[in-house]
C-alpha cells in the first residue's frame, strides 16, 4: 500500500467520502431491509398469525387442489402453487383471474382450504420489495437507485482499502475509550474489514440477480433482441402459447410432478424436489404444467431444474437444467437469496447484515465528527447530513418497530379513507420515518438517544402485543414448535435491549460541545 | 496537481461522474453484447457466453469508475472509456 | 457430528485470529503487559488454524457452503478477538505460560 501515490489515495478518499455521504442512507436502508428479509418467512408468520402452522411432511395432491379451484380461476392463464416447506408451511396459491387481476393467498396444507389471513404485506410484501426497490415502482426507478447504491458500495469498499494505510497493523484495533472521532473510525474500519468478503458478495450478487433489468440491451444482442429466448435459454423459462379456446381436461399433475422429480433426482444423484407447481392456460387444450426447483434446501445453487409438460396429454415437453456457467451464476445468486437450509449460516448472514449497517452508520458518523471540529457544524450541509443520518439509521429502525406494533394493534377490518389495513400499516411506517427525520432536524444530537429509547419501548411493545393478541406468546411458541414466532420475539427483545443500552450510553456520554473543539490527536 | 479531483471544478467533476457511471455503463453493455456475439463463434452457447460476461461485468465497471475518479487526465480518459464503449457496441452489432 | 465440526471450526477460527493478533507487537504487549516480543511461530499457527477452520467446514458441508460460511466465521472470530483486545487484553496473558516470548 505504500506504493500507492498520495494523489491516488486522496482521490480515493474524495470518492469514498462523497459517494458515502450522498448514498449512505440509501445503502443503510437497503442493508437494513435486506437483513430483515433473511427472516422474512419468520416475520410473515409473526405478522399474519393465521399462517403459524407447524410444518409436517405430507403428500399434497395438486390434482385435488386444482379440482377445488375457485370459479374465477378455472380458465386462468396462470395458476401457481408454492410447495410448503419448513419455513413456509402454508401452500402458496397465486392465480390470475378472468379479469386479469392477480390473487395471492395461502392454503391450509392439511385441508387445502384458503386461510383467512390478516391483511398485511408483512416482510415478504414490504421489507423484501423495499430492499430491492425502496417501494418506488415507477419505471423501475427504485431498482435503478438500489442498483446505483450497490455499485457505489463496491466502489466504496475498494476505495476504502486504498485509503486505509495500516490495514494489517490495525486490523484488530478498536479503541472505544478514545475520543468519539477515533473510536468511530476504528469501529468503521473494523466492521468493514471483518465482513469485507460478505459486503463485496452481497451487492455483486444482488446486481447479478437483476442483470436482465440492468443490462437488457447487452443481453438482448446475443439473442437478436428476443428476450423470451434469452430467459428460456438462460433460466429455463417457458412462454405458453395463446389459448386456443378449445377446452380439454388436465392430465394428472401429481403424476407429472413425480416424473419431473424422478428425472431431476436421477440427473443429480440425490433427491430433488420441485418448489413450484404451475399451470398455464388451465382448462384449455394448450395447457402447460411447469415445475421448477427454485429454492433447494441442500445446496447454494438456485433454480437449476425446470420441467415442462403438455397439460392435456401429460407428456414431457422440456427438461431444462443449468449449464456450467449458468450454474456458477446461480451459485452467486443463491448466495444472495440464502433460502437454503443452513441455519448457522443464516444467522451469520443476519449478523453480517447488521455489521454492514454498523459499517455504513459509523462511516456517516465519522463524516459528521470530522467536520464538527471545524466549526462547520452549524452549516446547512452539515445539518442536512446530520438529520438524514439520524433519521436514516435509528429512524428507519424505529419505523420498522412501529410497523410491527401497528400490525398487532390495527383491527382486522381496519380501513381509512379507502386505504386497506395493509396500506395503513405501511403508512404508519412512512409517517414514523418522516417523523424521525423532523425530530432529528430539530433536536440534532439529542435525537439519537431519544430514538433509541423509542426503539426499545416499541420493540418490547411488539412482543407484549403478540402475547396479548395471539395465543403464541414466547413460551407457548417455543413449546409448541412455532420457531418462527419464537425467533422473532427473541430478536425483538434482544434488539430492544440493545437499543436500551445504546440510549443509556448516549445519555451518559453527552459531552458539552466545547470538548470537541480541542485539537484532536493526529491519526 | 491541477488534475487532482479535489481541485477540479464542477465541470470536470461532472464529466468524471458521467464518464464513470454513464460511460462505464455503456462500456459494460458493450462488453456483454460483444461476448455474447464473439464467444458463440468459437462454440460457446449464447446463454453461457452472456452468463460469463455478466459475472465479469462488475470487475470492469468498478475499476473504470475508480480510474475516472483518480485520473489526473479526466478529459482524455473519459473519452477513452466512451470510445472503447462505442467500439465494443459497434463490434457486437456488426457480428 | 456436524455440531462438533461446527464448534471445532469456530474455535479454530477464533484461535487463528487470536494467534494472528497476538503475533503483532502492540497486541502481544497489551495482552502480556510486558515489552517482550511475540513468539515467531504465532503467525504460522494463526494461519494454520484459520486454514484448519476451512478444512473442517468443507468436511461438514462441502466446498459450496464452506465458501460462504468460512469468511463469515473468520469475521466473527476477528470481531471477538478485537473485542477481547479492546476490553480485556490481559485475559490472554495466561497464554504466556505456553510460549516464551523473545526479548
Amino acid at each position: 500500500m505504500t506504493r500507492i501515490s498520495a494523489e491516488f489515495r486522496h482521490a480515493m478518499h474524495w470518492a469514498h467520502s462523497w459517494l458515502g455521504v450522498v448514498l449512505g442512507i440509501i445503502m443503510f436502508a437497503v442493508f437494513w431491509m435486506g437483513t430483515l428479509t433473511i427472516f422474512a418467512p419468520e416475520i410473515d408468520q409473526w405478522m399474519i398469525p393465521e399462517t403459524r402452522i407447524v410444518h409436517q411432511e405430507r403428500d399434497i395432491s395438486y390434482d385435488r387442489l386444482l379440482a377445488e379451484l375457485p370459479p374465477e380461476a378455472r380458465a386462468s392463464a396462470y395458476i401457481n402453487f408454492v410447495v410448503p416447506t419448513e419455513r413456509h408451511p402454508a401452500i402458496g396459491f397465486f392465480y390470475q383471474g378472468a379479469d386479469g387481476t392477480f390473487h395471492d393467498s395461502a392454503l391450509d396444507p392439511a385441508t387445502g382450504q384458503p386461510l383467512e389471513m390478516t391483511d398485511s404485506l408483512a416482510a415478504s410484501g414490504f421489507f423484501y420489495p423495499f430492499h430491492l426497490s425502496l417501494m418506488i415502482e415507477w419505471q423501475n426507478l427504485g431498482n435503478w437507485i438500489v442498483g446505483l447504491a450497490a455499485l457505489a458500495m463496491l466502489i466504496l469498499l475498494v476505495s476504502g482499502l486504498f485509503i486505509h494505510r495500516k490495514i494489517i497493523a490495525e486490523f484488530f484495533v478498536f479503541r472505544p475509550h478514545r475520543k468519539a472521532r477515533r473510536a468511530t473510525l476504528d469501529l468503521h474500519n473494523l466492521s468493514s474489514l471483518i465482513g469485507l468478503p460478505f459486503y463485496f458478495l452481497m451487492p455483486l450478487s444482488g446486481l447479478l440477480i437483476f442483470a436482465f433489468l440492468y443490462l437488457p440491451w447487452g443481453i438482448g444482442e446475443a439473442f437478436d433482441g428476443d428476450m423470451d429466448a434469452a430467459y428460456a435459454e438462460m433460466s429455463g423459462d417457458y412462454a405458453a402459447p395463446e389459448r386456443s379456446g378449445r377446452p380439454a381436461p388436465l392430465a394428472s399433475v401429481d403424476a407429472m410432478k413425480r416424473e419431473a422429480e424422478a428425472l431431476w433426482s436421477a440427473e443429480e444423484g440425490v433427491p430433488v424436489k420441485t418448489n413450484l407447481v404451475r399451470v398455464l392456460n388451465h382448462g384449455d387444450e394448450t395447457a402447460v404444467v411447469y415445475f421448477r426447483n427454485t429454492f433447494p434446501e441442500d445446496r447454494v445453487v438456485l433454480s437449476e431444474y425446470v420441467a415442462v409438460f403438455d397439460g392435456a396429454s401429460g407428456r414431457l415437453i422440456r427438461n431444462f437444467s443449468l449449464p456450467p456457467l449458468g450454474e456458477a451464476s446461480a451459485w452467486i445468486q443463491g448466495a444472495h437469496f440464502v433460502q437454503f437450509g443452513h441455519w448457522p449460516l443464516r444467522w451469520l448472514y443476519f449478523f453480517g447484515g447488521l455489521g454492514g449497517c454498523v459499517m455504513i452508520a459509523t462511516g456517516m458518523l465519522f463524516w459528521l465528527r470530522s467536520r464538527e471540529s471545524k466549526l462547520a457544524n452549524t452549516s446547512l450541509g452539515y445539518r442536512v447530513v446530520e438529520a438524514l443520518t439520524i433519521g436514516g439509521v435509528s429512524g428507519i429502525v424505529l419505523a420498522t418497530a412501529a410497523f410491527l406494533v401497528a400490525n398487532r394493534l390495527l383491527p382486522s377490518d381496519a380501513a381509512l379513507a379507502g386505504i386497506d389495513r395493509a396500506g395503513l400499516e405501511v403508512r404508519v411506517f412512512w409517517l414514523m420515518w418522516l417523523g424521525t427525520f423532523l425530530h432529528a432536524a430539530v433536536l440534532r444530537e439529542r435525537a439519537w438517544g431519544q430514538q433509541c429509547w423509542a426503539i426499545a419501548v416499541s420493540g418490547m411493545a411488539a412482543v407484549i402485543l403478540n402475547a396479548a393478541t395471539t395465543p403464541h406468546h414466547i413460551i407457548a411458541a417455543l413449546s409448541g414448535g412455532h420457531w418462527a414466532v419464537a425467533i422473532t420475539d427473541i430478536v425483538l427483545i434482544a434488539g430492544a435491549g440493545l437499543a436500551l443500552w445504546a440510549g443509556l450510553r448516549l445519555a451518559q456520554n453527552a459531552e458539552p460541545r466545547s470538548s470537541d473543539l480541542k485539537a484532536l490527536p493526529a491519526e | 496537481m491541477a488534475g487532482a479531483i479535489q481541485q477540479n471544478g464542477p465541470g470536470r467533476i461532472a464529466w468524471r461522474l458521467l464518464a464513470a457511471f454513464g460511460g462505464g455503463y455503456a462500456l459494460v453493455s458493450g462488453f456483454v453484447a460483444m461476448m455474447g456475439q464473439v464467444l458463440p463463434l468459437i462454440g460457446v452457447a449464447r446463454g453461457e457466453a452472456v452468463a460469463l460476461a455478466l459475472m465479469l461485468a462488475l470487475f470492469i465497471y468498478v475499476p473504470v469508475c475508480l480510474m475516472m475518479f483518480a485520473t489526473p487526465r479526466p478529459w482524455r480518459d473519459g473519452l477513452a472509456v466512451l470510445a472503447t464503449a462505442a467500439a465494443l457496441i459497434l463490434l457486437a452489432r456488426a457480428i | 457430528m456436524s455440531m462438533v465440526l461446527l464448534i471445532a471450526a469456530g474455535l479454530a477460527g477464533l484461535g487463528g485470529c487470536l494467534a494472528l493478533a497476538l503475533s503483532q507487537h502492540r497486541h502481544w504487549q497489551a495482552a502480556m503487559r510486558s515489552s517482550s516480543l511475540p513468539p515467531r511461530w504465532a503467525r504460522r499457527l494463526g494461519w494454520s488454524l484459520i486454514a484448519a477452520s476451512l478444512g473442517l467446514l468443507i468436511m461438514r458441508d462441502g466446498a459450496s457452503f464452506a465458501m460462504l460460511f468460512w469468511p463469515l466465521l473468520i469475521g466473527a472470530g476477528a470481531l471477538v478477538t478485537a473485542g477481547l483486545l479492546s476490553w480485556k487484553p490481559t485475559l490472554l496473558s495466561p497464554l504466556s505460560k505456553w510460549c516464551t516470548g523473545r526479548r
